[in-house]
């Protein structure tokens, strides 16, 4: 309870950073009144129509990340699981990237986090198809990681398809994920999948707890295996997807929020959720303010630098899971 | 007054029928292949009979819901290492799932069956300890005082003595003993003869999926069934009123 209260503290101060700094710097006194209502014009467009929308993107999309990210974990029983890993984002991107290439989101807006919804609900439920074939958890990353490699070729065969240049540039950013640009129409797009995703994954949670036993002792303490894997599978699809529309494809997040949480709630799948959830936004909130104020010649994509941090500790993860669990 | 009643046919199972109620231990035994786990699956409504049905406290164990089922009968399958470092008091308190109970706010009765449990088990200086951390023997008593911790009138465990040390294998036959003492029942999978032997009020044969003999130690305990069931030479010696079974070779 603490740590999600100095979590949720540590994220509201970030968001408020996230309004201060920029190119155009803005000190804390207007930067209040702005977000106030009050203040000078020019500073409201600053705070209400760039910063603090995107920063609540950032938020969200950690907080719909993390909480998929532990909830495939705890139900595949696997640390390394994650939408990311097990390709269910890369779906996601794919049927995205689909609706972008054709102009149908251009025709109808809810096209675009319907697509990536659905692309993720496949991809969810085949892996959770895969993991019942197999009790191998190297075998099951395996697949996740033929998924990713596949919807990654078809994504690429698409941008290579791409009729111009404008078209192209759209996806590469689907690809490589950011929030640069998101406005408050586009997280209210994504709000009536990713609330209703977050509800389930929470749901699910002391089911979670009880498949730490192994799916047939958790029967035999009661748990209704299928329920569970529906609100699961459902939960992380229709998050993960509302991610994915709302930034695209960004990786590794939801894996290391739940690693670095589980030690402070004694390795319970249930309490890791929330905790999760709430350190993968705050870590959004803080790489995306990183991404805005280096001094780079082009803006670095929110999703490149989630996997610079992200990869070497996947890594780091795989070689200690081998040992003992996580 | 629970009990648990199979008459059922599925894969790898021949027409069975068992039934098992309170107040006896009854101990399943065969060699491995013989359908034991698969019959106890059947008659917990985890695996659907083709024919036939299960019942558990009378009521069709289909139409149960899988916490009403729990609250009934605790299982207590082949142990295997939890997926995740969580200490032993938790695992223990998964017992209570069926309940309601969420680790780490359990209710003041919820609590207080967990501690009975880690209690009986011996596990009290060990409640804190992460799971991965523990020996063979420790982690089949975390998983029976989790079991134990559901405090259902019916306690269902397939091997719950393997890898574990004499002493233990004992201290965990007692403890199942003690619940059928205070009104309980319980079906236990055991593969050591003499601890059926010394344990058992009821012994159920199966063979090649199907309940061959089903009696009391004395009634169906013979060398004959031994080598039949089990394809071994084995000595019975009666010493001092207590049923001894020596195994000598394969035959």
């Amino acid at each position: 309870m603490r740590l999600n209260i100095a979590l949720l503290a540590a994220a509201a101060a970030a968001i408020l950073a996230a309004c201060l700094l920029g190119s155009t710097p803005l000190p804390p006194a207007r930067m209040l009144a702005a977000l106030g209502g009050g203040g000078e014009p020019g500073d409201a467009v600053v705070v209400w129509a760039i910063r603090l929308p995107r920063a609540l993107a950032a938020f969200a999309v950690g907080l719909g990340l993390g909480a998929s990210g532990a909830a495939l974990q705890g139900l595949l029983r696997n640390p390394l699981a994650e939408p990311g890993v097990l390709g269910v984002s890369a779906s996601a991107a794919l049927a995205a990237t689909f609706t972008l290439h054709y102009g149908l989101a251009a025709a109808f807006a809810p096209l675009l986090p319907l697509s990536a919804v659905a692309g993720a609900l496949a991809a969810t439920a085949l892996i959770a198809l895969a993991a019942l074939r197999t009790a191998s958890a190297v075998a099951l990353i395996l697949v996740g990681v033929g998924l990713s490699s596949f919807a990654g070729a078809l994504t690429a065969l698409l941008m290579n398809l791409a009729p111009n240049p404008f078209t192209l540039a759209d996806m590469v950013n689907w690809m490589l994920g950011s929030v640069a640009n998101k406005s408050f129409d586009d997280l209210l797009l994504a709000a009536p999948f990713l609330l209703p995703g977050l509800a389930l994954l929470f749901a699910s949670r002391r089911g979670l707890s009880a498949l730490t036993l192994g799916e047939e002792a958790a029967a035999g303490v009661g748990l209704d295996l299928k329920r569970q894997r529906l609100l699961v599978v459902l939960g992380a699809g229709l998050a993960t997807g509302a991610c994915v529309a709302v930034a695209g494809a960004i990786g590794f997040v939801g894996i290391v929020a739940p690693h670095l949480v589980r030690p402070f709630v004694a390795h319970d799948p249930a309490r890791t959720l929330l905790p999760s959830a709430l350190l993968a936004g705050l870590f959004l909130v803080v790489a995306d303010i990183g991404v805005r104020v280096l001094p780079t010649e082009a803006e670095l994509k929110l999703g490149v630098v989630a996997a610079l941090v992200g990869a070497p500790l996947f890594a780091l993860i795989a070689l200690s899971a081998r040992r003992t669990p996580a | 007054m629970i009990a648990l009643h199979a008459a059922a046919h599925a894969p790898l199972l021949r027409p069975t029928s068992l039934a098992v109620g309170p107040g006896e231990l009854a101990v399943l035994l065969g060699p491995n292949g013989a359908g034991k786990t698969t019959l106890i699956r059947v008659a917990l409504g985890l695996l659907p009979a083709t024919e036939g049905e299960a019942r558990v406290g009378g009521d069709p164990v289909d139409r149960l819901s899988p916490a009403e089922r729990a609250r009934r009968v605790a299982y207590l399958p082949q142990s295997r290492p939890p997926a995740w470092a969580q200490p032993v008091r938790d695992l223990a308190a998964l017992g209570r799932f069926a309940h309601g109970a969420a680790l780490g706010r359990l209710a003041p009765q919820d609590a207080a069956a967990v501690d009975r449990a880690l209690a009986a088990c011996a596990l009290e200086p060990l409640a804190h300890r992460p799971a991965h951390t523990l020996s063979g023997g420790e982690l089949a008593r975390a998983h029976l005082a989790r079991a134990l911790a559901a405090e259902a009138p019916m306690v269902v465990a397939d091997e719950p003595v393997a890898s574990l040390d004499p002493r233990h294998q004992h201290q965990v036959l007692r403890l199942l003993r003690d619940h059928v003492a205070r009104g309980g029942g319980a079906l236990v999978v055991l593969h050591d003869l003499d601890l059926a032997a010394r344990y058992a009020d009821r012994l159920l044969w199966m063979q090649g999926g199907a309940l061959v003999a089903d009696g009391s130690v004395a009634d169906t305990m013979t060398p004959e069934r031994v080598a039949q069931v089990y394809g071994v030479a084995a000595r019975l010696i009666d010493r001092d009123g207590r049923l001894h079974v020596v195994v000598d070779d394969p035959l």
